[in-house]
């Protein structure tokens, strides 16, 4: 008996001696202990936040952003029919139904504001204060994306470090998701280090053309104005000597704030840009935008036409063309001089804002605030570089004075176009309330005279909001499917 | 040697005549005599005095000589055959033949650290020796034992260098990587062990049940598989050739369109969808579009396979050794792939002294194999036969419209591993005592494969070349200490222990090159680079260890009442400090009830019975090796390299463990001319490690946990007769038969899931269950689509010019409210003729997701393997069947090309579009074969339609070979000499239409056919020589 206790408490001895040797550590990767301790890491983990977010947009950006407007109609075939996402027939097995990704933009921004601060003299003041105002602003960034595709979404503001940290958050609604992103912007102004420029990664200009943006949201047009007159002060960005042609195709004109950058090699070809200029039946440019902009100009050519459209394709948009989508409609705005170029296979960039975008928001505000000459003067800025003649007040000022409604929907009118296919015009339509009017004008003017069938019209606010991927359903039994997906 | 043979007779006369008179009136005397089996002289045979002390061995020409009583009786024995027992009865010359035994119960069995007799077994364990294992000419383990043990499915492909898939009682797990056995070769732990030559193996024992495997504790979950390799034991070097030549062929070529066929289907989609058919179908001018390619009869060849193998073993008083050394050349049956692999071994044992023994087992494998890339495989079928493959100027052709130049692909491409697999394992041992052995051991693995991948300018769209240069590194040591006790007390009661320590490294260490954009397609490699892929340029590093007691007792009565029982304490570096160590108990018990009293009325026939039972606890950690961890890994944004958590810390993760109970039983009739076994299980395993989905909203996509169960029951059946046993003719047959039947028992709700879009996974369903829409027919006019607000069908009436007039119900016109399937919701399209009547599960006259059965299964409900063999003289003739009955296929290869969908260069199956749905009124199998006429989802979605059975039997190998007689081997200086000519995998008996029913699983992704490799059938011509 002694003898066989003897053996046990040797290998008992021994087993917790051999818990040392049975400790290893990785190479190649990083385990929590070792990591967060100097400034490059922290640009590391924050590196890593552009990841997911440009996975976001691979999946999500043309049903979330375009291929519901009134810019595009869309083909019944493929894996992702558009013209399901033009005719409002969502379903919950669309790709662009799931939110990992954005979450995973947060899950960054969650790591690195809780422990940034715990990372005590290893960096400049001001260093760690403008890459904290980063992890701010990319968390911001990621919930205005999901308030305003879902509405209300679950609000996760802790870092998950440990498996029992792992739970599963119900939907907070809207407006709690908008005070996250308030809150969150106002931290980033405030620890924002204005003298840092970057083009495709966070930089001063990004936050406040954010900032502007979400204060357009909210109708707050003083803060909108606030904002775009300190993107304006860091005079780094003018729409003067900035090429049209390139604001996509090579955007590093002093036009472009913040893009998300393609290559090849990693990523392989950008389904947005291959969508927009090389297939050409997939999600084509409606007739009725390539009407309105030749007619635009009036007896001035819009510049922007045919560096955004081929509008020698109108003779191809048969009677039928939304049920048979006509080939080859292109758009040149990624390939600017070159008709079907290689743009698949080279870098691609995603402009996410432009000074030309922020313009017009300031333009749009100062409308609304009774400014309507600045209003005037900001929008002329934009039509200047189309080549278009300048705007005066008295263009708008009638019997009953001045039209400031009219003035609003020329703003919006040059954002369509200045803006085409980079993202904007479906939550400019939300933003404004005109919605419902626009669309549903589009679907019995447009869409029902060439043929269209089987839309559905705007009549809920729930189907503003995108439906919840079933995926994500089943994972988490406390959330619930959007409106009456 | 001649003249040798004839004098040795007549010393043995005149010494004969000598102890005949010296001895004449004494008690004992001198006899002699040779031993034979029926190939030859038997060396090392043990011949014994019943009763006496004498003791002689035959030595090399299988003589003896020994004293004995003249009254006496002469035991004679050997490893492998039956003794045999002579009385002298005054003769001084007695010659023996003995019998090979097929299943000797005295034969010795290997078992975890250790051996044991067969007789003592209580386990499930199945032994199959070194001449059944090359009986078919492998090139590999895997082809060697496939179908020989009851419970071991293995499942390989024709690919020269293709790992097989090998599942000992089903997937014990639904984990995708947790479910493959523990191989241990010579003692030592190898993941790989394709590249050991199977002519090298003297036996490998399969271990089955949890008693006879959880000595290997944390590991064995799945089964054991331990490989024994040769060695010397003829004081006279034994040297043995062999070389073989096989031609394979492709076995079953699958239907695809010519150019003509590719043309009349445009035309058919085109008048289904009302549309003109495409300018290429039209189009006779280009010289792009006017070939008419088999791709199959191009791409395909007879392919030649040499292998040859040579060896020398013996055995000194002091050394024993086997030397080997192997060359295998094999073609695939696809152009410009091969496998050519040189394997070579050194195994030695040295009794320096009489209580100590030194030991080293080397083996060394290189080779090089180049394997299909993907697009020389992946369109071979759907592209269109018209396309051209090479150009005018002899080029090969581009990618035309996106479809890629599958001979390009084949030709151009390069897709080369190249492997070196080191192996060593040194021991020593030691006898303390006369039964207290003492064992230390040192082993060690390296492996390390170099990838290299280039693929031109040419074979891509984009036009962009680009290389891949990978390096993998890995070693894996092993240290181990043993003390063993061997007692017999009063002849009756035998015991035995063992205990034991391991501590074991694994490392291993990869480094990965991608460019693209080469600058000049003249340097193949990495660094000719014009771009770099930032992402796959990267090195990473992974490592384990573990740290293990273990030990055994053992004991029985007079070999009557057995008693096992094994226990094993793993600790893994894998998991969190919290729940590193798991104990691996189990106990075995066993009854020979044919040596009982009551049993003596069954003397005459039956020869041995054995009833056993076992149980115990096993153990998985088929997690990743940091899995505990949190980690950050390196991800790229453009220029911008970030870290990304992308593991939480889980400091709570365990061992996965697995109880097994066995209950078995082993009848030997006649002397052991019918062998019969029988095993019955029942495996649970618990706490699985499986990569759990976590909410999105976490920043995680998964994480290992324990959680989730499986369930295993099953039986396996074996019985091998020796039906007639003469000195001229011989047969003899075994059949074995496994069933397996598992369950998911628990699976978090979060992880249901359905896999490939068609194996489910979740609670209560077997692995490897099809889940998907299933087809009750296609309707055959737009009016079928009609039924009774009880979904009863209603049938639609024509009159003479086919228009419709009314519905019949029964015979009876109907006349009530009619209602139709609709696709999607309640608003989508309603199914015309053409389109697939899908079974409507819940009845909501919508198909959608919620309509989603069970259609099929990937397991088999048995199989198994028969043999037989016939020898008459010098001939033998043998035949292997192997069969699984009763499992599914899905057909994903057919599921892709029926797609009709999205393009025009896609190429269908003839004969699926011939039996499809074409005009109204046709009652056709499959639906019609257009896009536009219904935009209903027909035939791109997982269904009953891609649901194929796979049960097959399959004449492995059929062989005749010629065994020169002795005396003409002689002549020729050598031992023994044979010829042979096989057929392998020559005839297969299956209604399967892809190319081969039997294809590589991986977890529960049973019996998925997506782009599998063809089946070679082969003829084979071998020459063994034995000097």
């Amino acid at each position: 008996m002694k003898k066989i206790i003897g053996i046990f408490s040797l290998v008992l001895l021994m087993s917790s001696c051999l818990n040392d040797f049975l400790e290893i550590e990785p190479l190649n990767t990083v385990s929590t202990e070792i990591y967060w301790k100097t400034e490059s890491d922290v640009r590391a983990a924050l590196n890593a936040a552009y990841v997911p977010l440009k996975d976001a947009y691979k999946i999500g950006f043309l049903n979330w952003y375009e291929a519901r407007s009134d810019n595009f109609i869309g083909s019944s075939g493929g894996t992702n029919p558009y013209q399901n996402v033009c005719f409002n027939k969502l379903t919950a097995a669309l790709p662009s139904c799931n939110w990992n990704n954005w979450y995973k933009v947060i899950s960054v921004a969650n790591y690195a504001i809780y422990y940034i601060p715990k990372m005590d003299n290893v960096m400049a003041e001001n260093t760690r204060n403008h890459l904290l105002s980063e992890a701010y602003f990319l968390r911001a960034y990621a919930y205005f994306n999901l308030y305003r595709i879902w509405g209300d979404v679950p609000l996760v503001s802790q870092p998950v470090l440990k498996k029992s940290d792992v739970y599963k958050p119900e939907q907070a609604s809207k407006e709690k998701i908008m005070e996250l992103i308030n809150t969150d912007l106002s931290l980033a102004e405030k620890l924002v280090d204005d003298s840092q420029t970057e083009l495709y990664l966070y930089s001063p200009g990004a936050l406040y053309a954010l900032c502007t943006e979400v204060a357009m949201w909210n109708h707050d047009y003083d803060g909108a104005i606030k904002f775009s007159q300190r993107l304006y002060d860091l005079n780094v960005y003018t729409l003067e000597g900035a090429d049209f042609n390139k604001v996509c195709a090579d955007p590093q004109t002093t036009d472009n704030i913040w893009t998300l950058k393609w290559s090849y090699v990693l990523d392989g070809a950008n389904n947005i840009v291959t969508t927009y200029v090389n297939s050409g039946n997939l999600l084509i440019p409606t007739k009725e935008i390539i009407e309105k902009w030749q007619a635009w100009g009036g007896e001035d050519e819009d510049i922007r036409l045919s560096a955004t459209l081929d509008p020698t394709k109108i003779t191809s948009y048969r009677d039928n063309h939304i049920v048979r989508i006509p080939t080859g409609c292109q758009m040149w705005k990624w390939s600017p001089g070159e008709r079907l170029g290689e743009t698949s296979y080279r870098e691609c960039y995603i402009p996410i804002y432009r000074l030309a975008d922020v313009v017009l928001l300031r333009a749009e505000a100062l409308n609304r605030n009774g400014e309507y000459e600045n209003a005037i003067s900001e929008m002329n800025k934009v039509r200047i570089r189309a080549g278009l003649p300048e705007k005066t007040l008295a263009d708008y000022t009638g019997e009953a004075g001045v039209d400031w409604a009219k003035i609003e929907d020329d703003i919006l009118q040059e954002r369509q176009f200045e803006l085409y296919g980079e993202g904007k015009r479906w939550f400019d339509l939300m933003r404004t309330g005109r919605l419902e009017s626009v669309m549903n004008a589009f679907y019995d003017g447009y869409i029902t005279t060439y043929g269209g069938q089987g839309f559905i019209k705007y009549t809920e606010d729930w189907q503003k909001y995108w439906p919840v991927s079933q995926d994500i359903l089943n994972e988490n039994d406390k959330l619930v499917q959007t409106g009456n997906y | 040697m001649i003249i040798h043979e004839i004098i040795r007779p007549r010393i043995t006369l005149l010494l004969m005549f000598l102890s005949f008179s010296l001895f004449l009136y004494a008690q004992e005397h001198v006899v002699k005599g040779v031993v034979k089996d029926n190939n030859g002289p038997l060396p090392g045979v043990n011949v014994k005095v019943v009763n006496g002390k004498a003791i002689t061995v035959t030595d090399i020409d299988g003589k003896y000589s020994i004293n004995v009583p003249t009254d006496g009786v002469l035991n004679f024995s050997f490893t492998g055959y039956t003794s045999y027992k002579a009385e002298v009865k005054g003769r001084s010359v007695i010659d023996v033949e003995l019998k090979e035994a097929s299943q000797d119960l005295d034969e010795v069995v290997v078992v975890g650290y250790g051996t044991m007799r067969k007789r003592d077994i209580t386990g499930a364990i199945t032994s199959v020796g070194a001449k059944e294992l090359i009986n078919n000419a492998p090139m590999t383990l895997a082809t060697a034992l496939q179908g020989k043990v009851a419970g071991l499915e293995i499942l390989s492909s024709s690919e020269p260098g293709a790992t097989s898939t090998f599942r000992i009682r089903g997937a014990s797990t639904i984990g995708s990587e947790g479910s493959n056995p523990l191989f241990i070769v010579d003692g030592m732990e190898m993941d790989n062990i394709d590249n050991i030559n199977p002519r090298d193996i003297a036996s490998v024992e399969v271990l089955k049940d949890a008693a006879s495997a959880a000595i290997y504790g944390s590991k064995s979950a799945n089964g054991v598989i331990i490989i024994t390799t040769r060695q010397g034991s003829t004081s006279t070097p034994q040297v043995s050739v062999s070389y073989s030549l096989k031609q394979s062929r492709i076995s079953h070529k699958l239907p695809q369109m010519n150019r003509q066929q590719g043309i009349d289907y445009e035309i058919l989609r085109a008048y289904l969808q009302n549309s003109e058919p495409s300018a290429f179908a039209r189009d006779t001018l280009n010289p792009s579009f006017t070939w008419d390619n088999n791709y199959q009869d191009i791409l395909f060849r007879n392919a030649y396979t040499h292998q040859v193998d040579a060896s020398i073993s013996g055995a000194e008083k002091k050394l024993k050794y086997f030397l080997s050394a192997g060359y295998l050349s094999d073609e695939g049956i696809q152009l410009n792939s091969f496998n050519r692999r040189i394997t070579s071994r050194v195994n030695t044992d040295y009794a320096a002294t009489d209580n100590f023994l030194v030991s080293t087992r080397l083996s060394f494998a290189t080779g090089n194999n180049r394997m299909v890339p993907y697009g020389g495989r992946s369109n071979i079928l759907s592209r269109p036969a018209s396309m051209a493959l090479i150009l005018p100027d002899g080029t090969y052709a581009p990618v035309v419209a996106n479809r890629t130049n599958p001979l390009a692909y084949t030709m151009l491409c390069t897709n080369d591993n190249k492997y070196y697999d080191v192996n060593f394992n040194t021991f020593m041992e030691y006898k303390i005592l006369k039964d207290l052995k003492f064992r230390t051991s040192i082993a060690a693995s390296f492996y390390q494969k170099n990838y290299r991948y280039f693929q031109p300018a040419i074979l891509v769209a984009s036009q962009i070349p680009s290389s891949k240069n990978t390096h993998t590194t890995s070693l894996k040591w092993t240290h181990e200490d043993i003390l063993t006790y061997n007692k017999t007390f009063n002849d009756a009661h035998s015991f035995s222990a063992l205990g034991g320590f391991s501590i074991q490294q694994y490392t291993s260490e990869y480094v990965n090159l991608a460019v693209s954009d080469n600058i000049t397609e003249a340097i193949e490699t990495s660094s000719g680079f014009g771009e770099v892929d930032m992402e796959n340029t990267k090195h990473s590093w992974t490592a384990n260890r573990m740290a293990s007691f273990f030990g055994r007792v053992s004991y029985n009565y007079k070999q009557r009442y057995l008693f096992n029982s094994n226990i094993r304490y793993d600790g893994s570096s894998r998991f969190g400090r919290a729940n590193r160590w798991g104990l691996f108990p189990s106990v075995s018990v066993g009854w020979r009830f044919s040596d009982e009293s009551f049993m003596d009325w069954s003397e005459n026939f039956l020869s041995d019975a054995k009833l056993r039972y076992s149980f115990g606890k096993t153990g998985n950690q088929t997690a990743g090796d940091f899995a505990a961890l949190s980690q950050y890994s390196t991800v790229a944004y453009v220029d911008y390299i970030g870290l990304m958590p992308t593991q939480i810390e889980n400091d709570l993760l365990g061992w996965e463990d697995t109880k097994q109970h066995n209950i078995g039983i082993d009848l030997s009739f006649l002397n052991g001319r019918i062998n019969l076994n029988f095993d019955y299980y029942k495996k649970r395993t618990s706490n699985v490690l499986f990569n759990m989905k976590l909410p999105g909203t976490t920043g995680f996509d998964s994480s290992y946990s324990n959680i989730g169960g499986v369930k295993n029951t099953g039986y396996e059946f074996m019985i091998s007769t020796k039906n007639i046993s003469t000195k001229d003719f011989e047969w003899s047959t075994t059949l074995n038969i496994a069933v397996n039947k598992n369950k998911i028992t628990s699976i978090p709700s979060e992880s249901v899931q359905i896999v490939n879009d068609v194996y489910i996974l979740d609670n209560g369903y077997t692995l490897g269950t099809m889940y998907g829409y299933k087809a009750r027919m296609i309707f055959p006019y737009d009016q079928s689509n009609a039924f009774t607000p009880d979904w009863e069908q209603l049938t639609p009436i024509f009159d003479e010019k086919d228009r419709f007039v009314k519905y019949q119900l029964n015979g009876q016109d109907y006349n009530g409210e009619i209602k139709q399937l609709r696709y999607g919701s309640s608003t989508g399209e309603v199914f015309k003729g053409g389109d697939v009547m899908w079974d409507d599960l819940n009845g909501d006259g919508v198909i959608d997701e919620a309509d989603r059965q069970v259609i099929g299964c990937g397991q088999p409900d048995f199989m198994g393997g028969f043999s037989t063999d016939f020898r008459y003289k010098n001939f033998t003739l043998s035949a292997f069947f192997s069969f699984a009955i009763g499992g599914d296929v899905y057909n994903n290869y057919e599921a892709i090309r029926s797609d009709h969908k999205w393009s025009s260069l896609t190429m269908a199956n003839p004969v699926n579009v011939a039996n499809s749905w074409k005009a109204p009124g046709d009652i056709a199998k499959y639906p019609q074969p257009s896009s536009a006429r219904s935009t209903v989802d027909n035939t791109r979605k997982a269904s009953s339609l891609w649901i194929e059975d796979g049960s097959y039997i399959r004449l492995k190998n059929i062989k005749l070979e010629y065994q020169l007689p002795e005396k003409w081997a002689k002549a020729i200086k050598m031992r023994s000499a044979s010829v042979n000519l096989m057929l392998q995998d020559f005839f297969t008996w299956t209604n399967y239409s892809g190319f081969d029913p039997e294809i590589p699983s991986s977890g529960y992704i049973i019996g998925y056919d997506n782009n599998s490799y063809p089946k070679a059938k082969s003829v084979l011509l071998g020459v063994n020589l034995n000097f």
